[in-house]
């Protein structure tokens, strides 16, 4: 349905040259803004990304997961021009471009973008067919634009009359839909999802990625999608991206990812997805938190909470290794994926206490 | 059952609106043992969260119009405001979904579990000046007391640092470790029966592993009965001991979560597994239940979930649908219980004699 035959070579690249590539972004924020701190050069800045490189083209999906606050939407918000980086470079169709003001018209419409908190990006005082109109062109006809937003709220499955309601009348599935649609309105090429599916039962989660899938395939549009839930990102996403951090520090086709995790942290995140399947072992937390931005640890930023860091890690910034068909940022990577790396702490295979019932 | 905490009896749980009466609960039945984990799954707006709230009587503005809770004995249907103040702090407590908005954010978190702790200290005397704090008032040692209580919850929890931690305040917490305050908030009384409403729903997977794990400490230490509402089934499925399936303000099927995770009987249940993409192989589309969920005005007559069911008849769609009990423990509302998913005949299809029993989700008798 979704795959590309590049994929299975276990190739980065795609058969399309990519739509949107970042290239070693960096982006920064002031914690402390104060003019006194800033006089003293005492302003503290949080790295929210740090040298992320991710290219996306038409007809796939690329995931990126990680935990809050690994810097998964600032990466988001790099990509569509809401935010512009400090280091490194965003390009779209080979040109280098910035934030939204120093964007064409044409490069904006080529992103589309299905926000985190979809009820809240609509205007409450506004009908769903107007939030959606907003994205027109000018070029288009009134009378044209009716039958523009009811083809939209088709496409994603909604019934036209719900184009005159407002976004408070609608059920979370709907408002979803709808959000779908608006990113839809002016046929771009990439449409950046932030968690597009995280608040929603199972039920209502299973007919937008059903959606998802489909209007990819209906027009070749190319999915950032965001996510912190791995069981969802597993059904859509051709490529992975895994954030920790700030950085990505293990990608490649989503599959391998996640059949033969090589970076650590993925490891932990495979294991703490709870399975459906009572039988299986129960969900593993992964302790400790993520680090503060504004204060990194030295070498691999995983390393306080990394089962198999020793001293290396603590000293090495690891580059990118290449395992198999994927991409780590571990000094032991080969070693993770083959299963031979054992855990320096022995905290691996604590099971639950008990079950009462037999 | 002898261990049985809490009973709930063919509740019904209604709302008033323009559009008519809402049968948010429309006969649930299940109970929860001591020292037992009980998931309660279902799409939104199937009623989990009016149960909830019905069983410590919050179910307010919606009203109970019939049915029975019985917790410890105690018919909490009929109750007064008295006995239901006292249920409510000591003996059953709750926790809700976003800990964002239940923790106060201009107090220090410890204050907050002390203050619990304190209100549930019944062997001094409290007045309204002391928890004022008006310093004359103020009963030190009792405080003193609680404060070093609230310490030693954070320490069950598993608060790292308890004692720095319990001078910070709520947005110095992240969300994990605020979900964790709260969980100290509610074991301060020392509860026989834990609900928590989708405690883990808005946290990261690697958070929610060790909320869940937390509350089966809990569970192990204190032999309290869990009610684990939540629509991620991974999440039931490993956490959970029985499970019971809702479905527009009824239960659809109930039994331990072995049987009713991997060899769902209900039509219902096995379509809301279908829908879980986890777990599914490579290129295998995820299956999507058609339609919405009913609307919950006016109630139902017959399965409310026929309108959605691949296998309804007319059968499903008048009078009242049976609860059979096809293993023990495990129960189904169907008039079909058809064979499970897995293409093994059920228990019932093999020609054991299946008992048709009251409309009931609990234990065995």
């Amino acid at each position: 349905m979704r795959a590309s035959p590049a994929n299975d070579g276990g190739n980065d690249e795609t058969r399309h040259a990519p739509v949107a590539e970042l290239r070693n972004v960096e982006k920064e924020f002031e914690t402390s803004r104060s003019v006194l701190d800033r006089l003293l050069g005492d302003a503290r800045s949080a790295k929210a990304v740090c040298g992320a490189s991710l290219s996306i083209s038409r007809g796939e999906t690329v995931g990126v997961v990680g935990e809050s606050g690994c810097g998964k939407s600032t990466l988001a918000k790099l990509v569509t021009g809401e935010l512009t980086p400090d280091g490194g470079s965003v390009l779209l169709d080979g040109d280098s471009v910035g934030g939204y003001p120093t964007r064409t018209g044409g490069q904006l419409r080529r992103i589309g973008v299905v926000f985190q908190n979809v009820r809240e990006s609509f205007d409450s005082r506004w009908s769903v067919g107007r939030s959606i109109a907003e994205s027109f062109g000018h070029e288009q006809q009134p009378d044209e634009r009716v039958d523009r937003i009811d083809d939209l709220l088709e496409q994603v499955n909604l019934d036209p009359q719900v184009g005159s309601r407002y976004p408070s009348e609608l059920s979370g599935g709907q408002i979803q839909r709808a959000g779908i649609a608006r990113a839809l309105a002016h046929d771009p090429e990439l449409v950046v999802l932030d968690e597009p599916v995280s608040g929603l039962d199972v039920a209502t989660q299973a007919t937008i990625l059903d959606l998802l899938a489909e209007l990819q395939r209906r027009h070749e549009i190319g999915y950032l999608f965001i996510s912190h839930d791995l069981g969802v990102v597993r059904y859509l996403a051709d490529r992975l991206a895994v954030m920790y951090a700030g950085e990505i520090v293990e990608r490649g086709p989503a599959r391998d990812v996640f059949e033969r995790p090589s970076h650590p942290y993925t490891e932990a995140l495979l294991r703490a997805v709870p399975s459906d399947d009572p039988t299986d072992p129960p969900p593993e937390p992964l302790p400790g938190s993520p680090p503060d931005p504004s204060n990194r640890p030295t070498g691999c930023p995983f390393h306080p909470r990394c089962p198999h860091a020793d001293g290396q890690c603590e000293r090495q910034h690891p580059e990118f290794k290449r395992v198999r068909t994927t991409q780590s940022r571990c000094h032991y990577a080969d070693e993770l994926a083959d299963g031979t790396r054992t855990n320096n702490h022995g905290t691996d295979g604590e099971r639950r206490p008990h079950r009462s019932d037999s | 059952m002898m261990n049985e905490l809490l009973r709930v009896e063919d509740l019904h749980t209604h709302f008033d609106s323009d559009q008519g009466t809402v049968h948010a609960v429309d006969g649930a039945s299940f109970g929860v043992n001591r020292g037992e984990i009980v998931g309660l799954v279902g799409e939104s707006g199937c009623g989990k969260s009016v149960t909830a709230r019905s069983i410590i009587r919050l179910e307010d503005p919606g009203r109970i119009v019939s049915g029975r809770i019985s917790f410890d004995g105690r018919d909490l249907t009929r109750a007064d405001e008295a006995t239901l103040r006292r249920v409510r702090g000591e003996d059953i407590s709750i926790v809700f979904q976003d800990p964002h908005e239940t923790l106060n954010p201009v107090f220090p978190i410890g204050d907050q579990i002390a203050e619990s702790v304190r209100i549930h200290d019944g062997g001094s005397s409290q007045g309204l000046l002391d928890f004022l704090g008006v310093p004359p008032f103020r009963n030190r040692t009792a405080w003193n007391r609680a404060e070093d209580r609230a310490v030693e919850l954070m320490e069950q929890v598993a608060i790292p640092d308890p004692n720095g931690s319990a001078a910070e305040y709520p947005h110095e917490f992240s969300g994990g470790m605020r979900q964790r305050a709260m969980l100290a908030v509610a074991l301060a009384s020392d509860p026989n029966l834990l609900i928590a409403d989708e405690p883990t729903t808005a946290l990261d997977t690697t958070t929610q592993a060790g909320i869940l794990r937390q509350i089966w400490t809990l569970r192990d230490q204190r032999d309290m009965g869990v009610l684990l509402i939540s629509h991620d089934i991974g999440v039931v499925a490993q956490t959970c001991d029985r499970v019971v399936v809702m479905y527009g303000g009824q239960v659809m099927e109930s039994g331990p979560v072995d049987e009713v995770l991997t060899a769902p009987k209900h039509p219902y249940t096995r379509a809301l597994l279908e829908c879980s993409p986890r777990n599914l192989g490579r290129d295998e589309r995820v299956s999507t239940l058609e339609g919405s969920p009913p609307d919950a005005v006016g109630g139902h007559d017959g399965c409310p979930f026929a309108d959605r069911c691949r296998l309804a008849t007319s059968d499903c769609r008048s009078g009242d649908i049976p609860v059979v009990e096809s293993d023990p423990g495990h129960r189904v509302a169907c008039i079909e219980t058809p064979a499970d998913s897995r293409g093994t005949p059920t228990v019932a299809a093999s020609g054991q004699p299946r008992n048709v029993v009251a409309p009931d989700g609990g234990d065995e008798k």
